[in-house]
């Protein structure tokens, strides 16, 4: 196990960010945390990385408590990128070399080679891309075990987005030990390169599962199909997501278990056809 | 952790390089009360200014725990404290007596402890690194300096330091104190 999380509580002044939150994070999975903005994504990767310390609840990497040993095998993308003002890419190679006794050059000079990081050049007159890029650069270079990323393929072209996912994908398929964890809006890009995930709205855990065993589990039925046993978990254009093993209907898609889960069964529609 | 040390050093000489400067030029002069309000200043931009601007996550995601960043960083701020007040000491030699010199170094670490902890204390509680503890100073000052050594609060004073050994105390209690609260709760902002 990478990651375990129990009974997790988090609260900004009155505001409660994560509510009694579990889930576990097993070695070689690549782990998506899927929901809107303020649902708490960021605030359990903070908490994984021990920036900010739950008010309840335990967490543990590599089975012990975060340590800065531990967080030796651990390397982490967060939503604000490199954010030091006065750093060269240069700097942050130094920095990160020196802190991580697995650091790889090799894939370092690779990632610079390819991507043309201008490392004398101060890191804030890089464009957001290139910051995120060089990020990742330091963290697949780390030799982590964990990676944690928010938001990896934010400000990237279409073209570097798609290199990025295989490039993110192979770092688990081709190395043993090694786990991801990424913050994401981005529903296809995850369900191409995630293995499980979790879905999280206003602190909560919706569902957590595999992907694969999500798919399974699911059915989407057209209106006027008969409705089976089972709990209805949202309604996706006039079909309904339901939680069933009953073979009715057919097997949702990725992108619409999520969307039945943080949707609901409220519908917005603002423009219907007016009735002559 | 050496290492820790290093990077930690270099991150703080390279940002915060103006301020360290500007403060350092003051930090030259020997006597602890002139340089008292540059002491203030200095203790409340280190850690505390990280977390009240958000700039804690940038350190927090290398391999730091809480406990070694708020550590690492008193440690820089001795290192600056020492280093100024040592060169500085040394340049008029002579004027100043070892005993003085040595003494003049020590009211500066309890009052940079006790200010870099109570900035801790107030941006770990969700308040500002500046305002607050400038408060508190003022009432430091206000209330140390009525009836000395009738008054209790004057030998524990971080400015007026009446026994230094009950001051050097007071300083560590709010050390810990700051430490506690920083590693129990993290980096609220």
């Amino acid at each position: 196990m990478s990651v375990s999380i129990k009974n997790m509580t988090k609260r900004f002044g009155s505001k409660r960010v994560l509510n009694d939150i579990s889930m576990e994070i097993k070695t070689g999975e690549i782990f998506a945390l899927i929901g809107p903005n303020g649902a708490g994504k960021t605030t359990t990767l903070r908490s994984i990385f021990g920036e900010i310390k739950p008010d309840n609840g335990e967490i543990s990497v590599f089975g012990k408590n975060l340590s800065s040993k531990v967080k030796e095998r651990m390397s982490v993308m967060p939503e604000e990128r490199l954010t030091f003002s006065r750093f060269s890419g240069e700097d942050y190679h130094d920095l990160w070399s020196k802190l991580y006794p697995g650091w790889d050059e090799k894939i370092f000079s690779s990632f610079a080679n390819h991507f043309h990081f201008s490392l004398e050049e101060k890191v804030t007159t890089y464009s957001m891309g290139m910051k995120t890029l060089l990020n990742l650069a330091l963290c697949m270079s780390a030799g982590s075990n964990l990676m944690l990323l928010d938001e990896p393929t934010q400000n990237l072209d279409p073209v570097i987005r798609s290199e990025i996912l295989k490039v993110i994908k192979n770092y688990t398929e081709e190395q043993e030990d090694k786990t991801i964890i990424i913050s994401s809006h981005e529903i296809y890009e995850l369900e191409e390169i995630a293995t499980s995930f979790a879905i999280i709205k206003e602190g909560e855990i919706l569902y957590a599962d595999t992907i694969d065993n999500s798919k399974e589990k699911h059915r989407i039925v057209n209106s006027g199909e008969k409705i089976p046993a089972g709990d209805v978990i949202g309604i996706i254009d006039n079909e309904t997501l339901i939680r069933t093993m009953e073979d009715v209907g057919r097997y949702p898609n990725f992108k619409e278990i999520v969307l039945g889960y943080l949707q609901g069964k409220k519908e917005f529609i603002p423009f219907q056809k007016k009735l002559v | 952790m050496l290492k820790r040390i290093e990077a930690f050093y270099m991150k703080e000489f390279s940002e915060k390089a103006g301020r360290l400067f500007v403060f350092s030029l003051f930090l030259f002069i020997p006597g602890f009360e002139i340089k008292t309000i540059f002491l203030f200043l200095l203790a409340t931009s280190m850690l505390a200014w990280d977390v009240q601007q958000k700039r804690t996550v940038n350190v927090m995601i290398l391999p730091y725990t809480l406990g070694e960043v708020f550590l690492i960083s008193w440690l820089f701020m001795a290192s600056i404290v020492t280093m100024t007040h040592f060169i500085g000491a040394g340049v008029p030699f002579g004027l100043f007596s070892v005993n003085a010199i040595w003494l003049s170094w020590g009211n500066s670490m309890i009052f940079a402890t006790a200010y870099y902890s109570i900035a801790m204390i107030f941006v770990t509680a969700g308040m500002d690194n500046f305002g607050m503890p400038f408060l508190v100073l003022i009432g430091d000052w206000i209330i140390s300096s009525i009836g000395s050594y009738r008054n209790f609060y004057w030998y524990i004073s971080p400015i007026s330091q009446g026994n230094i050994f009950a001051a050097a105390t007071f300083a560590f209690v709010l050390f810990a104190t700051a430490l506690y609260l920083f590693v129990k709760k993290g980096a609220t902002k």
